[in-house]
Protein backbone atom coordinates (compact mmCIF):
# COMPACT_ATOMS: atom_id res chain seq x y z
CA UNK A 1 0.00 0.00 0.00
CA UNK A 2 1.62 3.41 -0.64
CA UNK A 3 0.56 6.46 0.22
CA UNK A 4 -1.13 9.54 -1.56
CA UNK A 5 0.07 12.92 -0.35
CA UNK A 6 -2.72 15.48 -0.96
CA UNK A 7 -3.31 19.05 -0.45
CA UNK A 8 -5.53 21.38 1.08
CA UNK A 9 -6.21 22.63 5.17
CA UNK A 10 -3.09 24.75 4.90
CA UNK A 11 -5.34 27.55 6.75
CA UNK A 12 -6.72 25.45 9.16
CA UNK A 13 -3.71 24.34 10.58
CA UNK A 14 -2.74 27.81 10.95
CA UNK A 15 -5.41 28.55 12.29
CA UNK A 16 -5.17 25.62 14.61
CA UNK A 17 -1.59 26.19 15.60
CA UNK A 18 -2.34 30.14 16.28
CA UNK A 19 -4.76 28.38 18.60
CA UNK A 20 -2.99 26.54 20.48
CA UNK A 21 -0.49 28.88 21.70
CA UNK A 22 -2.37 31.85 22.16
CA UNK A 23 -4.90 29.71 24.59
CA UNK A 24 -2.56 30.46 27.56
CA UNK A 25 -3.47 34.21 27.23
CA UNK A 26 -6.84 33.78 26.60
CA UNK A 27 -7.51 31.73 29.73
CA UNK A 28 -4.99 33.33 32.38
CA UNK A 29 -1.38 34.91 32.11
CA UNK A 30 1.73 33.68 30.66
CA UNK A 31 4.33 32.76 33.42
CA UNK A 32 8.11 32.69 33.53
CA UNK A 33 10.58 29.86 32.62
CA UNK A 34 12.16 30.51 35.98
CA UNK A 35 9.17 29.56 37.94
CA UNK A 36 8.57 25.85 36.26
CA UNK A 37 11.94 25.45 36.92
CA UNK A 38 11.50 26.20 40.70
CA UNK A 39 8.27 25.05 41.02
CA UNK A 40 7.60 21.65 38.68
CA UNK A 41 10.88 19.97 40.14
CA UNK A 42 9.57 16.92 40.48
CA UNK A 43 8.05 17.46 36.50
CA UNK A 44 11.67 18.22 34.84
CA UNK A 45 12.97 15.36 36.83
CA UNK A 46 10.71 12.94 34.68
CA UNK A 47 11.08 14.93 31.45
CA UNK A 48 14.50 14.92 31.58
CA UNK A 49 14.59 11.11 32.56
CA UNK A 50 12.41 10.38 29.92
CA UNK A 51 14.24 12.82 27.44
CA UNK A 52 17.38 11.06 28.23
CA UNK A 53 18.66 14.59 28.60
CA UNK A 54 20.14 16.48 31.28
CA UNK A 55 19.32 20.08 31.27
CA UNK A 56 16.63 21.97 33.73
CA UNK A 57 16.60 25.31 31.75
CA UNK A 58 16.06 23.67 28.48
CA UNK A 59 13.19 21.18 29.88
CA UNK A 60 11.31 24.12 31.96
CA UNK A 61 11.22 25.74 28.33
CA UNK A 62 10.14 22.02 26.74
CA UNK A 63 7.50 21.90 29.46
CA UNK A 64 5.70 25.41 29.25
CA UNK A 65 5.82 25.26 25.04
CA UNK A 66 3.97 21.75 25.81
CA UNK A 67 1.39 23.45 28.39
CA UNK A 68 2.80 20.45 30.60
CA UNK A 69 2.06 17.80 28.35
CA UNK A 70 4.79 15.53 29.38
CA UNK A 71 4.93 13.38 26.31
CA UNK A 72 5.29 16.18 24.20
CA UNK A 73 7.78 17.98 26.12
CA UNK A 74 10.00 14.94 26.19
CA UNK A 75 9.38 15.11 22.69
CA UNK A 76 10.71 18.35 21.99
CA UNK A 77 13.58 17.31 24.43
CA UNK A 78 14.65 14.71 22.32
CA UNK A 79 14.12 16.47 18.85
CA UNK A 80 16.75 19.51 20.52
CA UNK A 81 18.96 17.05 21.53
CA UNK A 82 19.26 15.50 18.24
CA UNK A 83 20.54 18.92 17.25
CA UNK A 84 23.63 19.07 19.25
CA UNK A 85 26.68 17.86 19.15
CA UNK A 86 28.38 14.92 21.38
CA UNK A 87 31.66 16.77 22.16
CA UNK A 88 32.63 14.51 25.02
CA UNK A 89 32.31 10.77 26.95
CA UNK A 90 32.16 11.40 31.01
CA UNK A 91 34.83 9.35 32.75
CA UNK A 92 33.53 6.50 34.37
CA UNK A 93 31.45 7.47 36.73
CA UNK A 94 31.12 6.18 40.42
CA UNK A 95 27.93 6.64 42.29
CA UNK A 96 29.88 6.08 45.81
CA UNK A 97 31.14 9.88 45.00
CA UNK A 98 27.71 10.96 44.97
CA UNK A 99 26.88 13.82 47.70
CA UNK A 100 23.79 11.92 49.28
CA UNK A 101 20.76 14.14 49.89
CA UNK A 102 18.19 11.36 50.78
CA UNK A 103 19.39 7.69 51.32
CA UNK A 104 16.99 5.16 52.83
CA UNK A 105 17.17 1.24 53.30
CA UNK A 106 13.96 -0.66 53.52
CA UNK A 107 16.11 -3.72 54.45
CA UNK A 108 17.95 -2.54 57.82
CA UNK A 109 16.76 -0.29 60.07
CA UNK A 110 21.29 0.28 61.43
CA UNK A 111 22.48 1.67 58.01
CA UNK A 112 26.71 3.02 58.98
CA UNK A 113 25.70 6.75 58.25
CA UNK A 114 21.94 6.05 59.18
CA UNK A 115 18.66 6.65 57.28
CA UNK A 116 18.65 10.17 55.97
CA UNK A 117 15.12 11.41 54.76
CA UNK A 118 16.29 14.67 53.14
CA UNK A 119 13.21 15.86 51.06
CA UNK A 120 10.50 13.65 50.37
CA UNK A 121 6.62 13.64 50.11
CA UNK A 122 6.70 10.52 50.99
CA UNK A 123 6.03 11.70 55.31
CA UNK A 124 3.30 14.02 54.21
CA UNK A 125 -0.45 14.01 54.07
CA UNK A 126 -2.34 13.42 50.68
CA UNK A 127 -4.48 16.33 51.50
CA UNK A 128 -4.97 19.51 49.29
CA UNK A 129 -3.11 22.16 50.82
CA UNK A 130 -5.17 25.67 50.86
CA UNK A 131 -2.56 27.75 51.82
CA UNK A 132 -0.91 26.89 48.53
CA UNK A 133 -3.68 28.98 46.88
CA UNK A 134 -2.01 31.99 47.63
CA UNK A 135 1.58 32.81 47.71
CA UNK A 136 4.18 31.31 49.89
CA UNK A 137 7.85 32.41 51.52
CA UNK A 138 10.11 30.37 52.37
CA UNK A 139 9.31 31.23 56.41
CA UNK A 140 6.47 29.90 55.92
CA UNK A 141 7.91 26.31 55.89
CA UNK A 142 11.75 26.57 57.61
CA UNK A 143 11.97 27.22 60.90
CA UNK A 144 15.11 29.07 61.56
CA UNK A 145 16.08 28.05 65.05
CA UNK A 146 19.62 28.32 66.28
CA UNK A 147 19.97 23.80 66.32
CA UNK A 148 23.01 21.85 67.74
CA UNK A 149 25.68 21.04 65.99
CA UNK A 150 25.32 17.73 64.60
CA UNK A 151 28.18 14.83 64.48
CA UNK A 152 28.69 12.75 61.86
CA UNK A 153 31.12 9.31 61.06
CA UNK A 154 30.88 9.63 57.45
CA UNK A 155 30.27 12.66 54.51
CA UNK A 156 27.67 12.49 52.58
CA UNK A 157 29.76 12.48 49.60
CA UNK A 158 31.91 9.52 51.00
CA UNK A 159 28.69 7.23 52.72
CA UNK A 160 29.33 3.26 52.60
CA UNK A 161 26.76 1.63 50.67
CA UNK A 162 24.40 -1.39 52.18
CA UNK A 163 25.57 -4.11 49.59
CA UNK A 164 29.25 -3.31 51.67
CA UNK A 165 27.29 -4.58 54.72
CA UNK A 166 26.13 -7.71 52.81
CA UNK A 167 29.27 -8.22 51.64
CA UNK A 168 30.51 -8.36 55.03
CA UNK A 169 28.25 -10.76 56.39
CA UNK A 170 28.82 -13.42 53.09
CA UNK A 171 25.58 -12.88 51.33
CA UNK A 172 26.52 -11.27 48.62
CA UNK A 173 29.72 -11.32 46.39
CA UNK A 174 30.49 -7.97 44.55
CA UNK A 175 31.46 -9.51 40.72
CA UNK A 176 34.42 -8.62 39.17
CA UNK A 177 35.15 -5.52 37.46
CA UNK A 178 33.77 -5.62 33.82
CA UNK A 179 35.31 -3.15 31.46
CA UNK A 180 33.31 -4.16 28.62
CA UNK A 181 32.28 -0.84 26.11
CA UNK A 182 28.67 -0.28 26.50
CA UNK A 183 26.42 -0.31 23.57
CA UNK A 184 24.28 3.16 22.64
CA UNK A 185 21.32 2.64 21.98
CA UNK A 186 21.49 6.25 20.63
CA UNK A 187 23.97 5.25 17.98
CA UNK A 188 22.69 1.92 16.95
CA UNK A 189 19.13 -0.05 17.49
CA UNK A 190 19.10 -2.61 19.97
CA UNK A 191 19.67 -6.20 18.94
CA UNK A 192 17.68 -9.00 21.08
CA UNK A 193 18.76 -10.65 22.64
CA UNK A 194 19.85 -7.40 24.13
CA UNK A 195 23.05 -6.80 26.23
CA UNK A 196 23.19 -5.21 29.63
CA UNK A 197 24.23 -1.80 28.61
CA UNK A 198 21.14 -1.44 26.33
CA UNK A 199 18.54 -2.85 28.92
CA UNK A 200 20.02 -0.41 31.20
CA UNK A 201 19.94 2.54 29.40
CA UNK A 202 16.78 1.71 27.20
CA UNK A 203 14.75 1.20 31.50
CA UNK A 204 16.94 4.45 32.78
CA UNK A 205 14.92 6.60 29.65
CA UNK A 206 11.42 4.74 29.77
CA UNK A 207 8.41 6.23 30.36
CA UNK A 208 8.14 6.41 33.72
CA UNK A 209 4.42 4.83 34.12
CA UNK A 210 5.34 2.15 31.25
CA UNK A 211 8.39 1.21 33.34
CA UNK A 212 6.58 1.54 36.34
CA UNK A 213 3.32 -0.52 35.70
CA UNK A 214 5.38 -3.67 34.03
CA UNK A 215 7.84 -3.55 37.24
CA UNK A 216 4.64 -3.93 38.98
CA UNK A 217 3.21 -6.49 37.09
CA UNK A 218 6.86 -8.49 37.55
CA UNK A 219 6.27 -8.44 41.05
CA UNK A 220 2.15 -9.18 40.72
CA UNK A 221 3.32 -12.71 38.87
CA UNK A 222 3.84 -12.30 35.34
CA UNK A 223 7.69 -13.02 36.20
CA UNK A 224 9.64 -14.56 38.63
CA UNK A 225 7.00 -13.12 40.94
CA UNK A 226 9.35 -12.16 44.14
CA UNK A 227 8.83 -8.97 46.69
CA UNK A 228 12.23 -7.50 46.07
CA UNK A 229 13.32 -5.50 49.45
CA UNK A 230 15.23 -2.29 48.78
CA UNK A 231 18.64 -2.18 50.28
CA UNK A 232 19.55 1.30 49.61
CA UNK A 233 17.62 4.23 47.61
CA UNK A 234 19.80 7.24 47.28
CA UNK A 235 19.50 10.91 45.69
CA UNK A 236 21.87 13.03 45.47
CA UNK A 237 24.08 15.27 43.66
CA UNK A 238 26.92 13.31 41.56
CA UNK A 239 29.51 14.89 39.96
CA UNK A 240 30.65 14.43 36.53
CA UNK A 241 33.77 14.67 34.75
CA UNK A 242 35.69 14.38 31.48
CA UNK A 243 39.37 13.89 30.61
CA UNK A 244 40.42 16.62 28.93
CA UNK A 245 43.13 16.76 25.91
CA UNK A 246 46.06 16.19 28.37
CA UNK A 247 44.27 13.09 29.85
CA UNK A 248 43.24 14.38 32.91
CA UNK A 249 40.46 14.60 34.73
CA UNK A 250 38.07 18.14 34.33
CA UNK A 251 35.02 18.33 36.72
CA UNK A 252 31.95 19.73 34.33
CA UNK A 253 29.72 20.26 36.72
CA UNK A 254 27.04 18.17 39.64
CA UNK A 255 23.81 16.14 38.44
CA UNK A 256 20.77 14.85 40.36
CA UNK A 257 20.47 10.87 40.49
CA UNK A 258 17.87 8.61 42.10
CA UNK A 259 20.16 5.21 42.75
CA UNK A 260 18.37 1.84 43.71
CA UNK A 261 19.93 -1.44 44.73
CA UNK A 262 17.11 -3.75 44.89
CA UNK A 263 18.42 -7.19 46.97
CA UNK A 264 16.68 -10.16 45.16
CA UNK A 265 16.78 -13.56 47.33
CA UNK A 266 18.15 -16.41 44.95
CA UNK A 267 19.57 -19.94 45.03
CA UNK A 268 22.36 -21.43 44.06
CA UNK A 269 23.97 -24.95 44.46
CA UNK A 270 26.75 -25.29 47.44
CA UNK A 271 29.89 -25.24 46.65
CA UNK A 272 30.18 -28.13 48.52
CA UNK A 273 29.76 -31.16 46.45
CA UNK A 274 28.93 -33.56 49.47
CA UNK A 275 25.59 -30.95 50.76
CA UNK A 276 23.34 -31.56 48.31
CA UNK A 277 21.49 -28.39 50.40
CA UNK A 278 21.32 -24.93 48.18
CA UNK A 279 22.29 -21.99 49.20
CA UNK A 280 20.67 -18.53 49.76
CA UNK A 281 22.10 -16.06 48.58
CA UNK A 282 21.20 -12.30 47.03
CA UNK A 283 21.40 -10.80 43.83
CA UNK A 284 21.25 -7.26 43.16
CA UNK A 285 18.60 -5.27 40.35
CA UNK A 286 20.19 -2.05 39.66
CA UNK A 287 18.28 1.34 38.92
CA UNK A 288 19.67 4.79 38.10
CA UNK A 289 18.09 7.47 36.50
CA UNK A 290 18.31 11.28 35.97
CA UNK A 291 17.01 13.65 38.80
CA UNK A 292 14.52 12.21 41.72
CA UNK A 293 12.02 9.56 40.19
CA UNK A 294 12.19 7.00 42.71
CA UNK A 295 9.44 5.22 41.94
CA UNK A 296 11.06 4.55 38.40
CA UNK A 297 14.22 3.91 39.71
CA UNK A 298 12.81 0.99 41.59
CA UNK A 299 10.66 -0.17 39.37
CA UNK A 300 13.77 -0.23 37.28
CA UNK A 301 15.94 -2.51 39.18
CA UNK A 302 12.81 -5.02 39.42
CA UNK A 303 12.75 -5.21 35.19
CA UNK A 304 17.19 -5.16 35.82
CA UNK A 305 16.97 -8.18 37.54
CA UNK A 306 13.59 -9.88 35.30
CA UNK A 307 15.35 -9.50 32.47
CA UNK A 308 18.60 -10.71 33.47
CA UNK A 309 16.51 -14.21 34.70
CA UNK A 310 14.08 -15.00 31.58
CA UNK A 311 11.26 -16.93 32.62
CA UNK A 312 9.29 -18.71 30.00
CA UNK A 313 6.08 -17.44 28.23
CA UNK A 314 6.50 -14.31 30.97
CA UNK A 315 6.13 -11.01 29.39
CA UNK A 316 8.05 -8.91 31.95
CA UNK A 317 11.28 -10.80 31.46
CA UNK A 318 10.78 -10.98 27.75
CA UNK A 319 13.12 -8.08 26.65
CA UNK A 320 11.88 -7.80 23.03
CA UNK A 321 8.48 -7.37 24.96
CA UNK A 322 9.56 -4.75 27.36
CA UNK A 323 12.52 -2.65 25.88
CA UNK A 324 10.26 -2.06 22.79
CA UNK A 325 7.24 -0.62 24.59
CA UNK A 326 8.45 1.72 27.58
CA UNK A 327 10.09 4.78 24.98
CA UNK A 328 8.11 7.60 25.65
CA UNK A 329 8.41 9.14 22.10
CA UNK A 330 8.39 5.51 20.18
CA UNK A 331 5.11 4.75 22.34
CA UNK A 332 3.50 7.54 22.53
CA UNK A 333 4.24 8.44 18.65
CA UNK A 334 2.80 5.67 17.41
CA UNK A 335 -0.45 5.82 18.90
CA UNK A 336 -0.61 9.34 18.03
CA UNK A 337 -0.24 8.76 14.20
CA UNK A 338 -3.23 6.96 14.60
CA UNK A 339 -5.25 10.14 14.54
CA UNK A 340 -3.73 11.64 11.66
CA UNK A 341 -4.88 10.90 7.95
CA UNK A 342 -5.07 7.28 7.05
CA UNK A 343 -8.03 7.88 4.42
CA UNK A 344 -5.90 5.80 1.65
CA UNK A 345 -5.42 2.93 3.81
CA UNK A 346 -9.12 2.90 5.31
CA UNK A 347 -10.78 3.41 2.43
CA UNK A 348 -9.13 0.31 1.34
CA UNK A 349 -10.48 -1.62 3.83
CA UNK A 350 -14.14 -0.08 3.10
CA UNK A 351 -13.87 -1.05 -0.10
CA UNK A 352 -12.48 -4.80 0.22
CA UNK A 353 -15.60 -5.00 2.82
CA UNK A 354 -17.79 -3.96 0.09
CA UNK A 355 -16.55 -6.50 -2.40
CA UNK A 356 -17.07 -9.23 0.11
CA UNK A 357 -20.49 -8.32 1.29
CA UNK A 358 -21.76 -7.98 -2.57
CA UNK A 359 -20.16 -11.67 -3.32
CA UNK A 360 -21.61 -13.40 -0.18
CA UNK A 361 -25.26 -11.55 -1.69
CA UNK B 1 46.14 21.84 42.87
CA UNK B 2 45.31 19.14 39.75
CA UNK B 3 42.79 19.75 37.10
CA UNK B 4 39.83 18.13 39.07
CA UNK B 5 40.38 20.30 42.05
CA UNK B 6 40.20 23.99 40.60
CA UNK B 7 37.74 22.80 38.26
CA UNK B 8 35.40 21.61 40.79
CA UNK B 9 36.23 24.97 42.98
CA UNK B 10 35.28 27.72 40.45
CA UNK B 11 32.61 25.46 38.57
CA UNK B 12 30.39 24.99 42.37
CA UNK B 13 31.98 27.92 44.20
CA UNK B 14 33.34 30.51 42.25
CA UNK B 15 31.67 31.43 38.88
CA UNK B 16 31.83 35.15 39.57
CA UNK B 17 35.40 35.10 40.42
CA UNK B 18 36.51 33.28 37.21
CA UNK B 19 34.46 35.78 35.24
CA UNK B 20 36.34 38.81 37.67
CA UNK B 21 39.43 37.43 36.73
CA UNK B 22 38.92 36.60 32.92
CA UNK B 23 37.86 40.41 32.79
CA UNK B 24 40.58 41.63 34.53
CA UNK B 25 43.51 39.34 32.60
CA UNK B 26 42.24 38.66 29.01
CA UNK B 27 43.91 41.62 28.01
CA UNK B 28 47.22 41.03 29.50
CA UNK B 29 47.47 37.91 27.66
CA UNK B 30 47.40 37.37 24.39
CA UNK B 31 45.16 34.33 23.18
CA UNK B 32 42.82 33.72 19.74
CA UNK B 33 39.39 32.04 19.92
CA UNK B 34 39.84 28.72 18.61
CA UNK B 35 36.07 27.60 18.80
CA UNK B 36 33.34 28.57 20.98
CA UNK B 37 31.72 29.05 23.25
CA UNK B 38 29.41 26.42 22.07
CA UNK B 39 26.83 23.79 23.02
CA UNK B 40 27.11 19.95 23.13
CA UNK B 41 26.61 17.26 24.91
CA UNK B 42 28.53 14.79 27.08
CA UNK B 43 27.10 11.36 27.48
CA UNK B 44 27.61 9.92 31.31
CA UNK B 45 29.58 6.86 31.06
CA UNK B 46 28.72 5.04 34.45
CA UNK B 47 29.61 1.54 36.40
CA UNK B 48 26.63 -0.15 37.82
CA UNK B 49 26.93 -1.96 41.42
CA UNK B 50 24.95 -5.25 40.14
CA UNK B 51 26.89 -7.28 37.90
CA UNK B 52 30.02 -3.83 38.26
CA UNK B 53 29.40 -3.50 34.46
CA UNK B 54 29.14 -0.18 32.22
CA UNK B 55 26.20 1.51 30.69
CA UNK B 56 25.28 4.83 28.93
CA UNK B 57 22.63 6.70 31.43
CA UNK B 58 21.72 9.78 29.27
CA UNK B 59 23.79 13.12 28.20
CA UNK B 60 24.06 16.77 29.74
CA UNK B 61 24.04 19.79 27.92
CA UNK B 62 27.44 21.19 28.48
CA UNK B 63 28.98 24.72 27.37
CA UNK B 64 33.01 24.38 25.53
CA UNK B 65 35.27 27.32 25.01
CA UNK B 66 38.63 26.52 23.68
CA UNK B 67 41.30 29.28 23.57
CA UNK B 68 44.81 29.04 22.21
CA UNK B 69 48.06 30.93 23.14
CA UNK B 70 51.21 29.74 21.32
CA UNK B 71 51.15 26.26 21.21
CA UNK B 72 49.27 25.86 24.37
CA UNK B 73 45.32 25.09 24.30
CA UNK B 74 43.38 26.02 27.05
CA UNK B 75 39.91 24.34 27.50
CA UNK B 76 36.60 25.11 29.12
CA UNK B 77 33.73 23.15 29.54
CA UNK B 78 30.81 23.27 32.05
CA UNK B 79 27.52 21.82 32.23
CA UNK B 80 24.30 24.26 30.96
CA UNK B 81 24.12 27.33 28.68
CA UNK B 82 27.23 29.20 30.28
CA UNK B 83 29.28 31.02 27.52
CA UNK B 84 31.07 33.47 29.68
CA UNK B 85 32.12 31.08 32.45
CA UNK B 86 33.28 28.54 29.97
CA UNK B 87 35.08 31.18 28.81
CA UNK B 88 36.91 32.04 31.59
CA UNK B 89 37.80 28.30 32.36
CA UNK B 90 39.64 28.23 29.19
CA UNK B 91 41.29 31.40 29.99
CA UNK B 92 41.94 30.39 33.24
CA UNK B 93 43.65 26.34 32.04
CA UNK B 94 45.88 28.41 29.46
CA UNK B 95 46.87 30.31 32.35
CA UNK B 96 47.91 27.03 34.42
CA UNK B 97 49.38 25.59 31.14
CA UNK B 98 51.62 28.67 30.84
CA UNK B 99 52.01 29.82 33.93
CA UNK B 100 50.68 33.21 33.95
CA UNK B 101 48.92 34.96 37.37
CA UNK B 102 48.96 31.10 38.95
CA UNK B 103 49.86 33.29 42.51
CA UNK B 104 46.46 35.12 41.84
CA UNK B 105 44.39 32.05 40.97
CA UNK B 106 46.28 29.99 43.65
CA UNK B 107 45.21 32.88 45.33
CA UNK B 108 41.49 33.02 44.82
CA UNK B 109 41.46 28.87 45.07
CA UNK B 110 42.78 29.13 48.26
CA UNK B 111 39.60 30.95 49.47
CA UNK B 112 37.38 29.15 46.96
CA UNK B 113 38.61 26.05 49.60
CA UNK B 114 37.54 28.00 52.47
CA UNK B 115 34.16 28.92 50.86
CA UNK B 116 33.70 25.19 49.87
CA UNK B 117 34.51 24.06 53.51
CA UNK B 118 31.85 26.15 54.82
CA UNK B 119 29.60 25.34 51.80
CA UNK B 120 29.99 21.31 52.42
CA UNK B 121 29.25 21.99 56.61
CA UNK B 122 26.03 23.83 56.16
CA UNK B 123 24.70 21.71 54.02
CA UNK B 124 25.60 18.81 55.99
CA UNK B 125 24.38 19.91 58.93
CA UNK B 126 20.99 20.84 56.98
CA UNK B 127 20.78 17.04 55.36
CA UNK B 128 21.61 15.10 58.56
CA UNK B 129 18.71 17.62 60.43
CA UNK B 130 16.64 14.51 58.63
CA UNK B 131 18.35 11.69 59.78
CA UNK B 132 16.04 9.18 61.92
CA UNK B 133 17.19 8.84 65.37
CA UNK B 134 15.34 5.32 66.87
CA UNK B 135 16.32 5.86 69.85
CA UNK B 136 14.42 9.16 69.81
CA UNK B 137 11.49 7.39 68.50
CA UNK B 138 11.24 5.06 71.23
CA UNK B 139 10.89 7.55 74.11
Amino acid sequence: MGYVAVKGGKEAIEKSVEMYKSRRFREGHDIEVENIKTNMRQLINQVMSEASFYDRDLCALAIKQAEGNMEEAVFLMRAHRSTLPRLYYSTVTNTREMFVKRRVSASFKDIPGGQILGASPDYTHRLLDDALLGLQTLADYVTDEDEEEIEYEYKLDALPKVIDYLEAEGLYSKPEIDDTPPDDITKKSIEYPSSRSERLQSLTRGQTGAVTSLGYAEIRGYGFSTHPNIGECRVGDQPIHIGDMDGEEYFIGDIELTEIDAFLPDEKESSDKEDYQSEMTFNIGYGLTFGQNETKAIAMSVLDYSLSHPVENAPTTDDEFVLYHIDSVESTGFISHLKLPHYVTFQSKLDRMRQSGRKSE
Amino acid sequence: MNKKKWTTLFIRYGKEEAAEFYALHKDQMECTTVSGPMEGLTMIKVREHAQNSLFYLGEVRVTETKLRHGKEIGLGVVKGDEPELSTALAFIDLCFKTDQFTDTLNNILSDLEDRETEAVHKKTQEILRTKVNFDMMND
